[in-house]
């Protein structure tokens, strides 16, 4: 379990669309700044209903957002 | 700084003035007395205070993360909250064995140092966490 990530675009996508910031965001998805914070970064992992709440924001797919990776670089 | 963190740190002075103020007056008048130190908990009234919603603002106060902090911080306080309570039971049991009674005014001891080592417990766990989580 340890060797398993969960990375993001989230950055990427907030700048993508219309250099959206951190605090538009949390409130679109209705979370606190810091949590974007903390997701952007990789400490925390979002619920399922979260990440499906940020994918609809950038109206893309949750595996568009989040990407699921082993030790072994083989992303799901 | 999260709503939650700022009352975590609240807690720690609060938790921390009292076991400083009972630790000294216990040198001078007892431990008895000393639990007038307890009337500094009343600092921890102030804690709702940070989770007031600025007037016009409709920024989140506290989300899932935070919740996921606070019950992880409340495992953790729950477990020194039993280890404590079975340690001081046992160690009053040994101190008081000869005796074949415990003093009454034992009680409100457990429940004054209790209190500032279950307290200690829970805001460090959330401080600690915040950090690995932010």
């Amino acid at each position: 379990m340890k060797d398993e990530t969960l990375n993001n675009h989230i950055r990427r996508l907030r700048f993508e669309n219309g250099e959206m910031s951190q605090q538009e965001l949390a409130d679109r998805v209705g979370v606190t700044r810091q949590t974007i914070i903390a997701l952007e970064g990789s400490k925390y992992a979002p619920s399922l209903l979260l990440a499906m709440r940020i994918a609809r924001v950038f109206d893309v797919g949750v595996e568009d957002v989040f990407q699921f990776a082993n030790a072994n670089g083989v992303k799901r | 700084m999260p709503a939650p963190l700022k009352h975590a740190w609240l807690d720690l002075i609060t938790a921390s003035v009292v076991g400083v103020c009972y630790t000294v007056l216990l040198a001078f008048v007892g431990p008895q007395r000393a639990q007038v130190a307890i009337v500094f908990m009343a600092i921890g009234a102030l804690a709702p205070l940070f989770y007031r919603r600025p007037a016009g603002s409709s920024a989140v106060v506290t989300d899932e993360r935070d919740r996921l902090i606070a019950m992880r911080a409340l495992a953790i306080a729950w477990a020194v909250m039993w280890l404590f309570f079975v340690s001081f039971c046992m160690i009053t049991w040994q101190l008081h064995a000869a005796a074949g009674t415990v003093r009454v005014d034992v009680l409100p001891l457990m429940v004054t140092i209790g209190w500032v080592i279950v307290t200690l417990a829970r805001s460090l766990s959330v401080v600690v966490l915040y950090r690995r989580m932010a």
